[in-house]
């Protein structure tokens, strides 16, 4: 990569309010998914605070937590937990390998017995690697508003997925010259509910 | 033709019902198929129960596999991602052919199965329990906790455990059983300690005793590496295991047997042919070989009740010695005599050889190793009855064959023994030589390292130990072993030692253990646990409580409350009781059944005091429990079998002298055939040593053999030379050439034998067969003259 290419991408990801991608403006006519798509497409590392919130059955209060996502093209997803402790999770070729704080692995899980995860980290995969293509496949994806604030609807095809997975509602807009998305809300099936929210710079929180 | 033809008939029908009786016998009688019987290391009771744990539980099924890209990759990170994916692909593979209970390649996957025997079992396993966990405010922190842990990446299955473990005792549990130091692991994986291949552990379903089970086994393996390759490419694997070995084994031995035949048949029919030049002599001669490995078959099995295989296989090299007496007979014959009256006329000097011969084996009976005892009765039995098949049966059998007389040639060969014949003195101060660098060697002569005794091929041994290696899955040299009369004595036995294992690992004098104790404790620690638990109404009481003022919604740990009251009620948890796949395998090789109850193992890890350990050990006092040091429990075994078979052998050969004596009957002529055979022994084994081998029971073995074609030879070249004024000499001296040639033919092939003890056997007997010939010769040269 050439430092002018590096520092192209740096000012865009700095310029992004988040992780996930956006064009400037254009005109305000229906915001086409293969245009979103190009625009979130991320051509090298990519790192943003996140802030997740979690809804489970059963409990009656928000489940937060907060780090850092870095994202490596084409597909490896890295979560870095920094509250309420210390956690690392590796998504990468349909694994999810968890560390603790002392960089131990503590699990190892397929994606594909847990489709509701899996799902979600299509998703986010999709969007990042701006695979248009993908997404159809997986979701059926409705886009609704402009390129400055739209939000995005995927609802799983497979029979499979949709017992776990309701929807994954992405929202994002146009930021200092990029495309960005802001949040991913991924709601279960069973009522529980996860969101992330993406900002680029330091910890979300 | 039609002569040959007829003269072939009797020893072709004599064969026949041999072969007939051979197989019937080999049919009837219960063979036991176990190498490893001619090994020590099955003699002692503490070591034959730690084989056992180690290699027929669990052990015995499973197969450990190397694996890496054809092509290398000299990247770190890049290798690893790479031995990462195969491993991975090949773990998927092996668990899709449906052949194998468990595959395991390092990736910790802490799904719902592998969680599943400690949420079952979790209140009843170790670690104990801490009643503080259950009071109000135990409960109250482990809710936070779980808040805590809900947050986190792990919370999928955490989710599906709550409800009924909110105080996480299974993760807990978990973690105990989780290897603690286990091989090198790079991107989630096993690899090798170099780091060059990934290395995984598959164990099959069912128990791979049979030929078609094992075969089975390795086609499942070989067609994942199959499948594997389709998809990621050309891989180099390398496979091993007890049911790896097993087959490879047998398709050694099976190669192994057709490659001697291939060989040494064409072999001695070619010597035969030559000397003889009559292809009836071939058919006939094979008439007392076969006589006498049935005979010694049938003697074994008459006195054992049953067989060891390997006891037909060196059976049947030991009476190699029997295929002589025919050749003696042939030999022997002259045109004018009947083969009934050449018969009569050899019979003394044949008699007094296999009579001698027999009689140093019959110590070796009294073996206490029963793969010794069996060669012995073998021997004795198959070379008395060869020698008696020769005298009475041989002779009707090649009446109709016309033999050539020896030629004149042969003559040649008296002036030849005459010339060896003046070097007796130097031929003994070369067997007092050799006698003097086996001294001088004293205990170095040996074999001490049990895997060289090992009846594997070197390769093999070497991949199988690799593979080990790596895996981790050496065999400690230390450990404790406790024995009681029933799992539940060993068990509070090993849980009275436990402080003691504690406080030495807290003072670094070792590094871990590993026994049952860790995971289970006794019945009777396990009720008084369960008993200190609190009961359904009271655990609900402090968990409403506790859950007052956090966010759980009422009746979420209805579950744990149910599984409580249930883990009191169903009382301690036995060893038996467990059926988990993950925690059998582990519980089986820490605990074995004996004749007399139980014995648990402890395996020390990283031990730096031993003289410590076997103090503080003694000082605690825990009844059952003995220190085994493994390398010196296997020497001093080694060294038991050895000096025990050395005196038998002794014995074997003093008997043998008197035997001689009383069939020669002259002071001289014992001291000539004694010495020849002593100078043969001596010098076999000398030259052995000073080519760099170390010495087996083979060795012993074979020097056996040698003994007993030295003093073949050396009673027949001695009965040569006192006949030569009667013109009688030719025939001694060709009998004897043929037999030696025979012998260092068949030898020689076996000495390239890639079984190590096939091999030794056939190192030994080929070069004995020569020197005993020299020596021979040195040692009778001289005897006309008496």
């Amino acid at each position: 990569m050439t430092a002018d290419r590096r520092r192209r991408m740096r000012a865009r990801l700095a310029g992004a309010a988040t992780a996930l991608a956006v064009a400037l403006g254009g005109p305000a006519q229906a915001y086409e998914l293969d245009e979103l798509a190009r625009c979130l497409a991320v051509d090298g590392r990519l790192e943003v605070g996140y802030r997740q919130d979690r809804l489970v059955q059963s409990i009656d209060e928000t489940l937060s937590s907060s780090g850092r996502m870095v994202y490596r093209p084409p597909d490896r997803l890295e979560l870095i937990q920094r509250e309420p402790q210390r956690e690392r999770a590796v998504i990468e070729g349909g694994r999810m390998s968890v560390f603790d704080g002392d960089g131990d692995e503590v699990a190892t899980f397929e994606l594909a017995e847990r489709p509701g995860l899996q799902l979600t980290f299509d998703g986010v995969r999709g969007l990042l690697a701006g695979d248009a293509q993908a997404l159809r496949e997986a979701f059926a994806v409705s886009l609704q508003g402009g390129r400055a604030d739209w939000t995005m609807r995927l609802e799983p095809r497979s029979e499979a997925a949709r017992y776990h997975l309701n929807a994954i509602e992405v929202t994002g807009g146009a930021h200092d010259g990029g495309c960005a998305v802001r949040s991913i809300d991924v709601r279960l099936r069973g009522g529980g509910r996860r969101t992330i929210h993406l900002r680029s710079g330091g910890d979300s929180g | 033709m039609r002569a040959t033809l007829r003269a072939l008939l009797r020893p072709l029908a004599l064969l026949a019902v041999l072969a007939a009786l051979t197989v019937g016998l080999v049919t009837q009688v219960p063979i036991r198929a176990d190498l490893a019987i001619l090994l020590p290391e099955r003699q002692s009771e503490e070591l034959a129960l730690l084989q056992r744990a180690l290699r027929e539980g669990p052990a015995n099924r499973t197969v450990m596999i190397g694996l890496r890209p054809a092509e290398p990759v000299p990247d770190d990170a890049q290798r690893f991602a790479r031995l990462a994916e195969l491993s991975r692909a090949l773990k998927g593979e092996l668990q899709a052919s449906d052949r194998f209970e468990r595959v395991a390649n390092g990736s910790f996957a802490l799904d719902d199965a592998a969680l599943q025997p400690f949420l079952q079992h979790r209140y009843r396993l170790n670690p104990p329990l801490d009643p503080a966990s259950f009071t109000q405010e135990g409960l109250g922190k482990a809710l936070d906790r779980l808040l805590v842990e809900l947050r986190g990446f792990g919370a999928p299955l955490i989710e599906r455990i709550m409800a009924e473990d909110p105080t996480l005792r299974t993760l807990e549990v978990a973690r105990l059983w989780r290897q603690s130091g286990g091989p090198r692991k790079e991107q989630g994986v096993w690899v090798g300690r170099d780091g060059q291949r990934a290395v995984l552990l598959a164990r099959s379903r069912r128990n791979a005793f049979d030929a078609a089970g094992q075969t089975d086994v390795l086609d499942a393996v070989q067609r994942a590496i199959g499948a594997v390759e389709a998809e990621h490419g050309a891989v180099a694997t390398q496979i091993s295991g007890p049911s790896v070995i097993a087959v490879q084994s047998r398709n050694t031995g099976e190669r192994e047997s057709r490659r001697l035949l291939a060989w040494s048949v064409p072999a001695v029919a070619l010597i035969l042919l030559l000397a003889f030049r009559r292809v009836t002599v071939l058919a006939a001669s094979a008439v007392p070989l076969l006589a006498g490995f049935a005979a010694g078959t049938a003697g074994v099995a008459g006195v054992f009740g049953e067989v060891l295989a390997p006891t037909l296989g060196f059976g049947a090299i030991l009476i190699g010695v029997g295929v002589d007496y025919p050749l003696h007979l042939f030999g022997h014959r002259r045109p004018d005599s009947s083969a009934a009256a050449t018969a009569r006329r050899i019979w003394p000097t044949l008699a007094l050889g296999a009579a001698t011969t027999a009689i140093g084996f019959l110590p070796l009976v009294l073996s206490s190793f029963p793969g010794v005892a069996q060669l012995g009765v073998f021997t004795i039995a198959g070379l008395a009855v060869a020698a008696a098949v020769t005298r009475w049966l041989l002779p009707w059998a090649v009446e109709p064959i016309a033999l050539p007389p020896a030629a004149a040639v042969w003559d040649r060969a008296a002036r030849l023994h005459a010339v060896l014949g003046r070097g007796r003195i130097a031929a003994l101060l070369l067997g007092a030589a050799a006698v003097g660098v086996l001294l001088l060697r004293g205990d170095g002569l040996w074999q001490d390292d049990l895997r060289a005794l090992s009846p594997l091929p070197a390769e093999t041994r070497q991949q199988d130990q690799a593979l080990r290696d790596d895996l981790a899955a050496t065999n400690p040299r230390y450990l404790l072993t406790v024995a009681g009369a029933d799992a539940q004595q060993v068990l509070a036995r090993e849980q009275a030692l436990l402080p003691t294992l504690q406080r030495l690992r807290a003072d670094g004098v070792l590094d871990g253990f590993e026994l049952t104790a860790r995971y289970l404790s006794s019945a009777a620690s396990q009720a008084e646990r369960l008993q200190a638990l609190p009961e359904r109404a009271e655990l609900r009481r402090r968990l409403d409580a506790a859950l007052a003022d956090r966010p759980f919604e009422a009746g979420t740990f209805e579950p744990f409350v149910d599984a409580l009251a249930g883990a009191k009620a169903a009382g301690p948890l036995r060893p038996e009781q467990i059926d988990a796949p993950l925690l059998r395998a582990r519980l089986d090789t820490l605990m074995v059944a004996t004749d007399d109850g139980r014995r648990g193992f402890a395996f020390v890890e990283g031990l730096r005091d031993e003289a410590r350990l076997r103090d503080t050990v003694a000082a605690a006092d825990v009844p059952g429990v003995r220190l085994l040091d493994l390398k010196a429990e296997t020497e001093a075994l080694l060294h038991g079998y050895r000096s025990e078979t050395l005196r038998w052998i002794a014995l074997g050969a003093a008997l043998g002298a008197l035997a001689l004596g009383l069939g020669l009957r002259r002071l001289t002529a014992v001291a000539a055939v004694g010495g020849a055979v002593l100078v043969s022994v001596a010098a076999t084994a000398a030259l052995l040593v000073l080519a760099g081998t170390a010495l087996t029971l083979f060795h012993l073995l074979g020097l056996m053999v040698v003994a007993g074609l030295g003093l073949d030879y050396a009673i027949f070249l001695r009965r040569a030379a006192r006949e030569d004024a009667a013109g009688g000499g030719r025939d001694g001296r060709r009998s004897v050439a043929i037999c030696a040639a025979t012998s260092v033919a068949v030898f020689a092939i076996l000495s390239g034998a890639q079984i190590p003890m096939l091999g030794q056997l056939g190192d030994t007997v080929a070069l004995g067969a020569a020197v005993s010939l020299l020596a021979a010769a040195a040692f009778t040269g001289a005897a006309r003259r008496n």
